[in-house]
């Protein structure tokens, strides 16, 4: 098994490659030129030649492409115009940021589509059965931005228990980071939400009407053990891909969320990335996401692995 | 089976239409209590186009109450976005212009009218009769605040000197007319002589602005390009914290030469939705947000929050003077007939943000003339048409406009869309974002593709930040005269404008451009936009100046939060 995890991770070394190759093509399609967005648009001619010789603009693509990948071989990301810092620290000083806020809404979004996506499976074609999935369907195609702004008016303007944006104040104590996380956790977690219980409930139909659990019911073994240990060990492979899933694209997907509760996360930082051209920042995130998506993948199928011993045993 | 199954579609028709009143219903649910509560502040008479020498009364906070000062507090302001670089000669944004001014101190000032400025740094200053040196007179009670180079020392004639100095060679940006200003002469600690090789009018106005904000050379010098993270000045407030995209604190700086600031510290906090500043203003996280658009206006208005000023800008749009249908005057003449422009203001401005203008100038501009606004043909549909086919385009032709995409040039572009077609011409409307929209009408003069642009444009109210900008041959290639106007006379009229530098002389040379320009129908300058703020109801004497400058504390105004 070490060998296919060996062989998975180096599977990925291609992949990240191409999303390299792919994105800096892309941004230097961009229009717009990075230079004027920093110095901005009244600044002098001479001062923008300036700025894109600094900038290492002024080579030819092939020479700027060979010199980012080598300054990336040696961890080198590059260094962001719109923030003035180094790329690599600069990432790495909002992704804990975007990852609690991720990590938390998955986790509730876990436990509540968990319970719900059981509990309709067990009382299939039932009118809770109907209603869940009804609100599963809603939570899916609501807009976030909407929702978010809903809840803010509801709960923060209305009703006053909870702040309107922010990420909170550690120094204020635990409590405080904890409300600010309420309305954009819950919001970010909508749409994963429904996605694993309606998943959960199609992997517990499906193993709650096979023949092993009508065996062993009739040997006897109380339901709730057949479900809880039987049936969900059995249902989970096609959760745990969606859950996979999920955490990168909830990662990722985080930019609206955070903009409208101004979480100082990745997505604020993207926003500002794109909107002044900044390369090194845009290729620096995409790549980081790239990572992300594909450590997921990885692990998934590992986990996949560990759940399904025929995967274990055969393929190679 | 059947029945439950279309029991189960009302019920799903009957969750989605309720979802979906509930949020028309929060919105209606606030208009309830608005004209109850008291007003959030004065709120300044939008321009008059047609009135002469009118003066801008800034907005005024006045809280809820007659409340007593009281001291303490710290000021919570919102901004759209984060500053990039917080120094002097690098800055290029208004979010960079908000926190630098509470920090750092330039000679002179504007005033709470936006009209003059008055003493600063500096305690007065003549002017010599050829116009080629400035004395300026300054202050000997300026202390710098504590940085990591430079302790609170005392500010000098030598300081000016450098700021100014510095900012003229290496601002990429023009802050100190650069191509007039020569350098800096200390005569002693408390005077200087600005040599200029050629006069420059407008250069003192110059001296109002952050650009040219005195700064420690130590500081500078010792940060290098990290200055921009730590700036040191003059001002009522220290800069205390910089968090990314978060946050910026500044605290009371207990040595100021000026006024006490009553509140202890300002924390600008960056809020990108304009809907979640209001939220935050409303629940008391937040007491001023900057930069209020579209409905939130109104919310503002409702809940009785808002502050609202004319702003000293101009809202228009031009055509291509040299290529396409709109080279022919006579085209030009027809499409501003063909519009409705009273009506286009009023809707595309549903809130009263935004009144009727003629001309390319601020009304609040020493050298408004109202007389000409009657240079702008009035609305005729049949006029517009007669004059096409006398043009040569009596089935019309196409065109195109570009703008940036926010909802007022939208809306405006399909209003003019509307105009056009009844003339027979068809507009198509190429929208993008702000830095894309620069680079694509930037020289579009030199090919037929743009034929008309929209945008607004703010500057301080001495005319050559228009006209010249506008007008002038040597900003031909720059986004403010994409359009190309290019003229040897008006040129020479504008750099005699320029230079000379009694407002009596100058105003009689812009009037003569004025009416050259006006009669070439280069455009619709069609709006006076206002700036809009949400002030809770517990900050007293916040002022909304013209250029939504966010002063905290100055000699007309001292901000101060009730209890």
């Amino acid at each position: 098994m070490v060998k296919m995890i060996v062989k998975r991770f180096l599977q990925t070394i291609p992949t990240l490659f191409i999303v390299v190759t792919i994105t800096f093509c892309l941004t230097r399609m961009l229009p717009g030129d990075p230079a004027v967005a920093i110095l901005g648009i009244e600044a002098r001619q001479e001062d923008v030649e300036a700025m894109r010789i600094k900038m290492n603009l002024d080579k030819p693509l092939p020479e700027q492409y060979k010199s980012y990948l080598a300054g990336l071989a040696t961890g080198d990301f590059g260094y962001s115009y719109s923030y003035r810092q180094n790329v690599f620290p600069l990432i790495a000083s909002r992704v804990p940021n975007t990852l609690n806020l991720t990590m938390a809404a998955l986790f509730f979004a876990l436990l509540t589509g968990g319970v719900v996506g059981i509990v309709a499976a067990l009382c299939q074609n039932t009118l809770f059965d109907y209603i869940f999935m009804v609100l599963a369907l809603i939570g899916v195609s609501m807009p976030i931005f909407w929702l978010a702004l809903m809840l803010v008016l509801q709960f923060s303007v209305k009703m006053n228990l909870l702040p309107v944006m922010g990420m909170g104040d550690m120094s204020k104590g635990l409590g405080d980071v904890l409300r600010h996380m309420i309305l954009p956790g819950f919001c970010l977690a909508t749409i994963p939400m429904a996605t694993f219980a309606r998943t959960i409930r199609s992997g517990m139909i499906d193993t709650l009407s096979s023949d092993y659990v009508r065996c062993l019911r009739a040997r006897g073994i109380k339901k709730w053990k057949v479900v809880m240990i039987h049936c969900l060990k059995n249902s989970l492979p096609p959760l745990v891909t969606v859950l996979g899933l999920q955490i990168a694209n909830t990662f990722t997907g985080a930019i609206i969320t955070e903009g409208i509760f101004s979480w100082p996360g990745m997505g604020t930082m993207i926003n500002t990335a794109i909107n002044n051209r900044d390369y090194s920042l845009i290729q620096g995130t995409v790549l980081f996401s790239a990572i992300m998506f594909v450590f997921c993948n990885m692990l998934v199928d590992i986990a996949y692995m560990m759940l399904n011993p025929k995967v274990r045993a055969g393929k190679g | 089976m059947m029945r439950e199954k279309k029991l189960m579609a009302l019920v799903l028709a009957g969750l989605m239409t309720v979802s979906a009143l509930t949020g028309c219903g929060n919105s209606e649910s606030n208009n309830g209590g608005g004209s109850e509560k008291a007003a959030a502040g004065t709120t300044a008479v939008s321009p008059d186009a047609n009135a002469a020498g009118q003066t801008l009364d800034a907005a005024i906070s006045i809280g809820q109450t007659d409340a007593k000062v009281t001291e303490g507090g710290t000021l919570v302001v919102s901004m759209l976005s984060s500053p990039r670089s917080l120094d002097p000669a690098v800055y290029t944004t208004m979010y960079e212009l908000h926190v630098m001014y509470n920090i750092v101190g330039s000679l002179f000032i504007w005033d709470k009218e936006y009209k003059e400025f008055i003493p600063n740094l500096a305690t007065d200053y003549t002017v010599s009769e050829d116009g080629l040196s400035y004395t300026v007179n300054l202050r000997d009670d300026v202390y710098f605040q504590d940085g990591k180079y430079v302790k609170g020392r005392k500010m000098t004639a030598e300081d000016v000197k450098y700021s100014l100095e510095r900012s003229k060679a290496e601002s990429a940006t023009d802050r100190v007319c650069r191509d007039f200003f020569d350098y800096v002469e200390v005569v002693s600690d408390t005077q200087v002589i600005l040599h200029m090789t050629s006069p420059a009018g407008p250069f003192i106005s110059r001296l109002a602005e952050i650009g040219t904000a005195i700064v420690p050379r130590e500081e500078v010098e010792g940060w290098g390009e990290d200055f921009g993270n730590h700036l040191v000045g003059t001002g009522p407030f220290t800069l205390e914290e910089v968090v990314t995209d978060e946050k910026i604190v500044l605290n009371r700086n207990e040595n100021y030469w000026g006024t006490k600031p009553h509140v202890d510290g300002i924390e600008f906090r960056i809020i990108a939705d304009s809907n979640q500043a209001i939220n935050a203003v409303s629940t008391g996280e937040v007491d001023i947000a900057m930069y209020l658009q579209g409905e939130a206006i109104k919310r503002a208005q409702d809940e009785g929050l808002l502050l609202q000023t004319s702003a000293s800008s101009i809202t228009y749009v031009r055509y291509n003077l040299h290529h396409g249908p709109t080279a022919d005057p006579k085209v030009r003449q027809a499409l501003t007939m063909a519009v409705d422009i009273d009506a286009m203001v009023s809707g595309i401005y549903q809130y009263g943000e935004g009144t009727r203008a003629y001309q390319p100038l601020t009304a609040y501009s020493w050298a408004y003339n109202t007389d000409f606004n009657a240079l702008v043909p009035a609305y005729d549909v049949e006029g517009a048409k007669a004059l096409l086919a006398e043009a040569g385009y009596p089935d019309g032709f196409t065109m195109t406009l570009y703008i940036g995409s926010t909802t007022y040039r939208e809306k405006m572009a399909q209003m003019l869309q509307y105009y056009w077609a009844e003339i027979g011409v068809t507009l198509y409307i190429r929208t993008s974002t702000m830095a894309e929209w620069t680079a694509s009408i930037t020289d579009s003069w030199q090919a037929d593709v743009v034929n008309s642009y929209g945008v607004s444009w703010n500057e301080s109210p001495d005319p050559y930040g228009f006209l010249d900008r506008f007008f002038g041959t040597a900003t031909i290639h720059a986004s403010s005269n994409a359009g190309g106007y290019s003229d040897e006379e008006i040129d020479r009229l504008l750099s005699q404008a320029f230079s000379l530098t009694g407002r009596e002389e100058r105003t009689k040379v812009y009037d003569e451009i004025m009416e050259t320009v006006m009669s070439d129908y280069t455009g619709i300058y069609y709006a006076y936009e206002c700036r809009n703020w949400a002030v809770s109801d517990k900050v007293h004497d916040a002022v909304l100046r013209a250029d939504s400058q966010m002063v905290v504390t100055s000699p007309f105004n001292n901000i101060w939060i009730e209890n």
